[in-house]
């Protein structure tokens, strides 16, 4: 899972980030993605500007609110703009 | 809504309040008392010069030629590119695209024509000013709205009759020359589609270096390994001349017969791109490495830590600019911003190398938060 290869190091920034420029953060709130491994508190990285694939998780704006949908849930006939992909989750333990 | 509660002047205006009548420096007290709705917020500098070194970025993939100019503005030379009103498309669209924002863009043939066009259409513009359009769009432009046209000059060129760009660009060059000075001059050509601003690309700067070596038949003779290091010198320094270009950091090496290197470097007070001062600064370096009865078979000298020669003028156009933005309040605080978009510069990489390479900038990174998801 991990493309690290033979390397003992890994570069966080790297590893969670392939477009720096167009990668934002969300902060989590609610639990209406628990189903999908996402949690209250969690750190939501998105990159804009991807084309979203099926079995994405994308930011909706819905209402003038952003909200975590999967790509595959989303109707067509929903008045809703993808906004960016999920990339990566964050989560702290302690 | 706007920012610039923390300075207690407006220093960024949403359209929303510019339609109401909310100006740029506006003192805050003032806006809270004649437009209560406006909502009042600090600036965020970190999130501005984080957005300004993301859109930097994002232009420098289409070419490495980008001045930034302020901590909202870049200028890109697209003089070479095939087709420059396609890529500047792309690359607003691609701004967009990834940063959520919107950008105005103006095309032209010149810096100073280019920033009219920019400023056109905003927010969301795009603005191409042909050649042959020039006229067109200088015909109703105030003459203070010119880039680097102050309030003062606007005044003298009222005095002279000259209310809009275009009036100015209708008087022959000659009553230019009479009546007005250099800035002055240099604007009435810009205006009409003639490039004296050049865009000063600060990363992507092709040349990091200048180098020469020389082989020489074996010899161990100090004078005659000096006057081929010296013939070295002076060809780097002709080249450097010929590019407009002074080092500030000379290396030099010998090499000897068992092709072993002997270097030094020589860091001067003040770049140069005479070989006389070359010299003089290298000779102790050379007589350093310079090991009596050794045979040598080659010389080299490097200049480094390359500038233009054309900065001492730069700072001329940009001393005038400032002189002239004086009455403005904002001088500091553009310098300030011009430093923090600068700072996110990853030095010296070729032009091909900054685009394919994964360059990873030299500061923590600061991922921009958009707020709360459910």
């Amino acid at each position: 899972m991990l493309n690290v290869d033979s390397e003992d190091t890994i570069d966080l920034e790297e590893y969670l980030i392939e477009n720096r420029p167009a990668t934002f953060s969300l902060l989590m709130k609610g639990n209406a993605m628990q189903d999908e491994g996402i949690l209250d508190g969690d750190l939501v990285i998105v990159e804009r500007g991807k084309t979203p694939k099926q079995r994405d998780i994308v930011v909706a704006e819905i209402d003038e609110e952003y909200q975590l949908k999967k790509m595959s849930s989303l109707k067509s006939n929903q008045k809703t703009t993808v906004v960016a992909v999920v990339v990566a989750i964050v989560r702290k333990y302690r | 809504m706007v920012t610039g509660r923390e300075r207690g002047m407006a220093t960024a205006i949403s359209q929303e309040a510019k339609k109401l009548g909310v100006s740029r420096g506006m003192p805050i007290f003032l806006i809270k008392k004649q437009f209560p709705e406006v909502l009042v917020v600090d600036s965020n500098y970190r999130s501005y010069s984080e957005f300004a070194s993301r859109m930097f970025e994002i232009v420098r993939r289409f070419t490495p030629l980008v001045e930034e100019y302020s901590i909202d503005e870049c200028f890109a030379d697209l003089t070479n590119v095939l087709n420059p009103e396609k890529m500047a498309q792309e690359i607003k669209q691609t701004l967009k695209r990834e940063l959520g924002l919107t950008f105005s863009i103006g095309l032209a043939s010149t810096k100073v024509i280019a920033k009219i066009a920019s400023k056109w259409n905003k927010p969301d513009g795009f603005t191409v000013i042909r050649h042959s359009d020039i006229r067109t769009f200088l015909k109703d432009l105030q003459i203070g709205k010119v880039w680097g046209i102050g309030p003062a000059t606007s005044m003298h060129l009222r005095k002279h009759g000259i209310q809009t760009a275009l009036n100015l660009i209708d008087r022959p060059k000659q009553w230019v020359e009479a009546n007005l000075s250099k800035p002055e001059l240099e604007r009435w050509k810009e205006l009409q589609g003639e490039q004296v601003y050049k865009v000063h690309a600060e990363l992507g700067e092709k040349q990091v270096s200048i180098q020469r070596t020389r082989s020489l038949s074996k010899t161990a003779n100090k004078e005659i390994i000096f006057s081929e290091l010296s013939n070295n010198i002076e060809n780097a320094c002709a080249n450097a001349r010929a590019d407009k270009l002074k080092s500030r950091k000379i290396y030099i090496f010998l090499k000897t017969q068992t092709f072993r290197y002997k270097r030094a470097e020589v860091r001067l007070t003040s770049p140069t791109n005479s070989p006389t001062t070359v010299l003089n600064a290298i000779r102790a370096s050379f007589d350093s490495i310079y090991d009596l009865g050794v045979e040598y078979r080659a010389t080299g000298v490097t200049l480094s830590e390359l500038s233009s020669t054309e900065s001492t003028q730069n700072d001329l156009f940009g001393e005038v600019l400032k002189n002239q933005k004086k009455d403005i309040l904002f001088e500091t605080i553009d310098k300030l911003e011009r430093r923090y978009g600068k700072n996110t510069i990853q030095l010296g990489s070729s032009l091909k190398s900054s685009r394919m390479r994964k360059t990873k900038p030299n500061k923590p990174l600061w991922i921009l938060s958009l707020g709360e998801v459910v």
